[in-house]
């Protein structure tokens, strides 16, 4: 090996705090016993026997009998003109579950929806896709979902509940006593228009949108500060430096993929070498805060001193006193002081964004946004017409005004009080004044569970709607299969429940029809643009985006006094598990979380200084004492957590679910409090302490550290400039004992950019998706048998408080020379004539010799026969991929089956394949399009052009096993 | 003596082992399997004698992974002018009026770890039907020619001479995962 290689590997990575002294790994933790065993009880030699010698005198019976399997063959009564038998459709619809609306490509097979890309079309997420999005299709086949609606528990008929909800309706009218709409934010201009008209229509109607953690405090700011209810549209690609204050933005927050997308361009070497500049400031580590150039870390309750002492200093040198503030005494100064120069350096070209839910700290930040010249340059306040947020105040009033036994009636649409407001009990209490109470949720949830009637809202493939996803660009649904259940669209119960007939469908094309077009100037024949508008999934008025208005804040700023030296407990939302909806998805639950890589869970987070204290170690269960309750649950420590906050995600514990989502960790949202108008995180912590009881946390990497190999390699924007291939010395000369392959025709290979990988885990799902991975559940992924194909490995480097992270997927990485293939008995792993490393699972007797050597442990070993016991839930599978059996060994495939498909795709048009027509689950769905895959054969490809950069490298390319996946360095802007 | 029964012996093993061979090979290999079918259909007089060509009725096996069973409103493109009164037809018909398909029985049967295209082989090989599934337009009750092993596809595999399309360089005969995955 090349001595340059040495040296960069004294750079010390480590994996996870407890891993980072590698003299103290613990080899008992990295080769678990239980590791070999089968089932759940131990079975005895002589058990053994019994079950050998009776499969034996079964096996040539069972084959015998099995000679002629017959099976029927049962065609379509009628030719359906849209489907043939083997070839998949692709539609066009939007993802109506949470507030960014991503524009999705589902692709059906003979009717079923079984996967879900991103639509390129859409000017905001641009082809990109979160894991939620990835995971959507899952929920469709949901079986706990609500098969009919429902009274008082039991299932009824539509047109039995319908008259009684209607009657109660009018009751409450000639009674006196008022309707309360809850609904979470709205988006379309049809929602919009139902939820008006079914407000005119009785005249007793209160519409309260609730969505906590949501955007309720920038909202209330932006109408502080400008006047105007709206959101922005934040154009990171414009920008030089960007300020993140505990915001979320890459990960979670309203627009996560459209900001990801922005991002990663900034962080792309070929387009420009001027990277962007990315400061986070945070007290828990999250997402983006791992991919920022430098993350600062401060206590939870500084966050709101940062923020004002930003401001003072910036209009301090600017000269401006756009808002009467003073500086806070702090010993963050310096760090306080060189984030305002830097944002001085680039006004007008930089961003400042804050996860705070409290409304004067988003001020303040609008504010210094403002001093800086930012707005209509890399901000714009995004006039929505047809959508309405959240204001966190009104369901509390609503509370009190339903204590006050002024309600007659609730409707639930897309919201769940009973589990996510921080006091459930006054919810229960304050809501048994209300005699009806009815849900439109699609699945059980706690709300549901108290509601007298169900009427089943659709899943978002089962329906129509329209969603103004940014200003005058609009993302239509469609329906891409039959309703699976008796359910019915929320927006059409209400249009019947106020008497109308009108299908929602026909609802949405009369509103477009007869007002929207006219006011989007849109002529010409309506069929039309609606065939195109359905068709393209995305329609774009092409509106001039109106001016952001001159700050002007009139009210009086309510300091948040800064408390100090206490221990706060802070809520965080994971990308995965979001807000508690996607509980029930087994999917999601099993995605390893990007940052702490744990499993079907939620934990407390504790920074390692804390942890060394108070004497905790991962898995420790802890006794916590918050708002005079105890709480006992397990501790997770975690690097770059500061020591004064234990961070708690929402989305856990849901007490009525389906079987994936019941029970699944502790529910978050008790910890929470409403304060100053919105709801707020962070209550204190009175004691913390060690129980002396372990739990099982199941996570996917405390198994493997680098062992000081380079395997991820980075370096500095200031190197780079100078030398390209800074921190990638390469050089490595290797004498192969092997013949080479033959090279000729196809040669696929993939590189990933880890300067653009966000680490967001969205390759994850679709990977799953794809391939029938299945799941495994918590107690497998604890015994570290998780399937996954793709996973993110997640390093640390440095400071234990606040160390610096690389997010590196790894996969199969299709050897030249794979070690698999030598081991292999049978010779079920053999090399492919275009370069692929292939597992026949036909072949594979599962030796497990081939997991055991392979340098990247990406093989994945078929245990048990996991569950296809649900067979609502198999519908998702792809038929073009086998359903891996018991025994079976298997791998990244490098999604042969798409490979095949473009190849036929081509061969059937008589021409040569294209560069760029075969895209990869993973590589379709990465909203940082940070994977490139393609033929190193044709010296036209982006990836033939792209191994050429000096920042290219092979994981262990030292082994001499010559990956065909390899690797652009990192390059930190610091 | 011993040594006889020795030799008696190990032939013995060798004759069991070699049947065990021979039949776990034959294992769900259906050659000639023609089961009876809930109508009594007849490719010979289709196919055959009014020359219907196989697409007609087979229309995806140019698009896609599967030839597919005709819808049975296809067969009524001829069927409502054509031998009305046979009561095989009549079956036709009620089934459309009743909305229940029929449930043939499946001749060719691949494992799930098998992945076949027809349109790869109809469309872009140009192989005739007749090369897998036998002289069909003969056949009054469809059967089973080859044993659709994996022998048996790459037989053909090898020996074909039909000439690489485009940058495509072979006739993936030799990849595992061209056909398994």
């Amino acid at each position: 090996m090349d001595n340059k290689t040495n040296e960069m590997n004294l750079e010390n990575y480590w994996q996870d705090v407890e891993d980072k002294d590698y003299s103290e790994i613990d080899l008992k933790e990295e080769f678990t016993e239980g590791t070999y065993q089968i089932g759940l009880t131990k079975k005895s030699r002589r058990d053994f026997l019994k079950i050998m010698g009776f499969s034996l005198s079964v096996l040539p019976m069972a084959t015998s009998c099995k000679k002629i399997s017959a099976q029927k063959a049962i065609p379509y009564l009628h030719k359906n003109d849209q489907i043939t038998p083997g070839v998949a459709n692709w539609y066009a619809t939007t993802n109506s579950l949470c507030p960014s609306h991503c524009s999705l490509l589902v692709k059906t097979r003979e009717g079923r929806p079984i996967k879900i890309e991103g639509n390129p079309l859409s000017p905001k997420s641009q082809g990109g896709t979160c894991p939620v999005c990835q995971a959507s299709v899952l929920s469709l086949y949901d079986s706990s979902r609500f098969k009919a609606p429902k009274k008082n528990g039991q299932y009824t008929t539509f047109e039995a509940i319908d008259s009684e909800v209607r009657a109660s309706l009018l009751k409450a009218a000639s009674d006196g006593k008022r309707t309360a709409l809850i609904l979470n934010s709205v988006y379309g201009p049809s929602l919009l228009n139902v939820v008006t008209d079914f407000k005119n229509s009785f005249g007793n109607v209160d519409v309260i949108v609730y969505n906590p953690f949501g955007e309720s405090a920038s909202v209330r700011a932006n109408s502080l500060s400008f006047g105007r209810e709206d959101v922005f549209n934040y154009k990171l690609d414009k920008a030089k430096v960007i300020v993140g204050i505990s915001s979320d933005f890459l990960a979670t927050g309203s627009d996560p993929i459209n900001l990801t997308k922005q991002y990663s361009k900034r962080k792309d070497l070929f387009l420009d070498k001027n990277l962007i500049r990315h400061i986070q400031v945070e007290s828990l580590m999250t997402l983006t805060g791992s991919n920022a150039d430098t993350r600062i870390v401060i206590s939870h309750d500084d966050e709101s001193t940062f923020i004002n002492n930003l401001l003072y200093y910036i209009q301090k040198a600017t000269g401006s006193r756009l808002l009467p503030v003073e500086a806070i005494d702090s010993d963050m100064k310096p760090k306080v002081q060189s984030v305002a120069s830097e944002l001085l350096k680039a006004k007008g070209e930089s961003i400042v964004l804050s996860g705070s839910f409290d409304i004067t700290d988003q001020v303040k930040v609008n504010a210094i946004n403002f001093v800086l010249g930012n707005f209509n340059k890399t901000i714009t306040l995004s006039s929505r017409e047809f959508n309405r947020h959240e204001n966190d105040a009104d369901f509390v009033k609503f509370l009190e005004d339903a204590e006050g036994d002024k309600y007659g009636n609730v409707i639930f649409y897309d919201v769940n009080p009973y589990y996510d407001y921080f006091d459930t009990a006054r919810v229960e209490q304050a809501l048994k004044k209300i005699e009806t109470k009815i849900s439109l949720s699609t699945a059980p949830d706690e709300t549901s569970e108290h509601s007298n009637y169900v009427a089943p809202d659709r899943h978002y493939l089962e329906k129509w709607d329209d969603f103004e996803i940014s200003q005058g660009v609009f993302g239509f649904s469609q329906p891409v299969i039959q309703s699976l259940f008796n359910n019915r669209t929320a927006q059409e119960s209400l249009l019947v429940w106020m008497g109308s007939s009108t299908s929602y469908e026909d609802y949405i094309k009369t509103l477009w029809e007869n007002k929207l077009l006219k006011q989007f100037g849109q002529v010409g024949i309506f069929q039309n643009f609606w065939n195109k508008a359905i068709h393209d999934g995305i329609f774009d008025a092409h509106l001039t985006p109106s001016d952001t208005p001159a700050f002007k804040f009139a009210g009086q700023l309510t300091n948040k006094k800064p408390v100090t030296a206490s221990l706060k407990l802070k809520v965080y939302e994971k990308n995965s598990m979001r807000k508690g909806k996607f509980a029930n998805n087994p999917w999601l639950q099993e995605m390893p979380d990007p940052i702490t890589k744990a499993t079907w869970d939620n934990y407390l987070m504790v920074s390692p200084k804390l942890a060394k204290t108070k004497d905790i170690s991962t898995g420790d269960l802890v006794r916590i004492n918050v708002k005079g309750s105890e709480l006992t649950i397990p501790a997770l420590v975690q690097s770059g957590v500061h020591e004064s906050v234990v961070g708690l995600a929402l989305g856990y514990g849901r007490t009525v679910s389906g079987r994936a989502g019941k029970g699944v960790g502790v529910n978050a949202y008790p910890f929470t409090s409403f304060e100053s108008g919105t709801f707020q995180s962070g209550v204190e912590v009175a004691s913390i302490e060690k129980t002396g009881q372990k739990y099982k946390l199941a996570l996917t990497q405390t198994h493997h550290s680098m062992e000081g190999r380079d395997i991820v390699r980075e370096t500095t924007l200031g190197n780079y400039v100078v030398d390209p291939s800074a921190g990638n010395p390469g050089g490595v000369k290797l004498v192969s004992m092997w013949g080479n392959h033959k090279k000729d025709g196809h040669q696929w290979a993939m590189m990933i950019d880890l300067n653009k990988c966000t680490g967001c885990s969205g390759c994850v799902i679709s990977c799953n998706a794809e391939n029938n991975v299945p799941v495994v559940g918590k107690e497998e992924v604890y015994n570290r048998r998780e399937m996954h194909w793709l996973r993110l490995d997640r390093y640390y480097k440095g400071d234990d408080e606040n160390p610096e992270v690389v997010h590196q997927p790894m996969m199969c990485v299709h050897c030249d020379n794979a070690p698999c293939e030598t081991v292999c008995p049978v010779l079920a792993t053999v090399q492919s004539s275009d370069g692929l490393n292939q597992q026949v699972y036909n072949r594979c007797v599962g030796t497990r010799y081939c997991a055991n050597n392979c340098p990247y442990k990406v093989r994945r070993f078929n245990w048990f026969d996991y569950a296809h016991d649900d067979k609502l839930e198999n519908m998702v599978l792809n038929p073009d991929i086998t359903v891996r059996t018991r025994g079976v060994m298997e791998k990244c495939s490098m999604c042969i089956q798409r490979i095949q498909e473009g190849k036929l795709q081509a061969k059937k048009e008589g021409r040569p394949l294209k560069d760029g027509e075969i895209k990869l689950a993973c590589q379709q769905s990465c909203p940082a399009d940070a994977i490139v895959f393609g033929d190193i054969n044709d010296p036209e490809s982006e990836i033939s052009k792209k191994l050429k950069d000096p920042r290219y490298y092979r994981v262990l390319e030292e082994l001499g096993v010559a990956p065909r996946v390899g690797y652009l360095t990192k390059v930190r802007n610091k | 003596m011993k040594i006889a029964l020795s030799i008696l012996l190990i032939i013995g093993i060798g004759f069991g082992a070699a049947q065990f061979v021979r039949f776990s090979r034959s294992i769900d290999f259906t050659e000639n399997y023609a089961p009876q079918q809930p109508i009594k259909f007849s490719h010979k007089t289709h196919a055959g004698d009014n020359q219907i060509a196989c697409v007609y009725c087979h229309y995806s096996a140019e698009q896609g992974r599967h030839a597919g069973i005709p819808p049975v409103g296809l067969c009524m493109n001829c069927h409502t002018h054509v031998k009305t009164d046979s009561p095989e037809v009549e079956k036709i018909i009620k089934a459309v009026e009743s909305g229940k398909s029929i449930e043939w029985q499946k001749v060719h049967h691949l494992p799930d770890f098998a992945y076949f295209n027809h349109a790869q082989h109809v469309n872009v090989g140009k192989v005739s039907c007749q090369e897998c599934h036998g002289q069909v337009q003969t056949m009054d009750v469809m059967k089973q020619t080859g044993n659709l092993s994996m022998g048996w596809c790459i037989s053909c595999h090898r020996n074909s001479e039909i000439a690489p399309p485009q940058d495509h360089k072979s006739l993936s005969g030799g990849d595992c995962a061209k056909c398994h995955y």
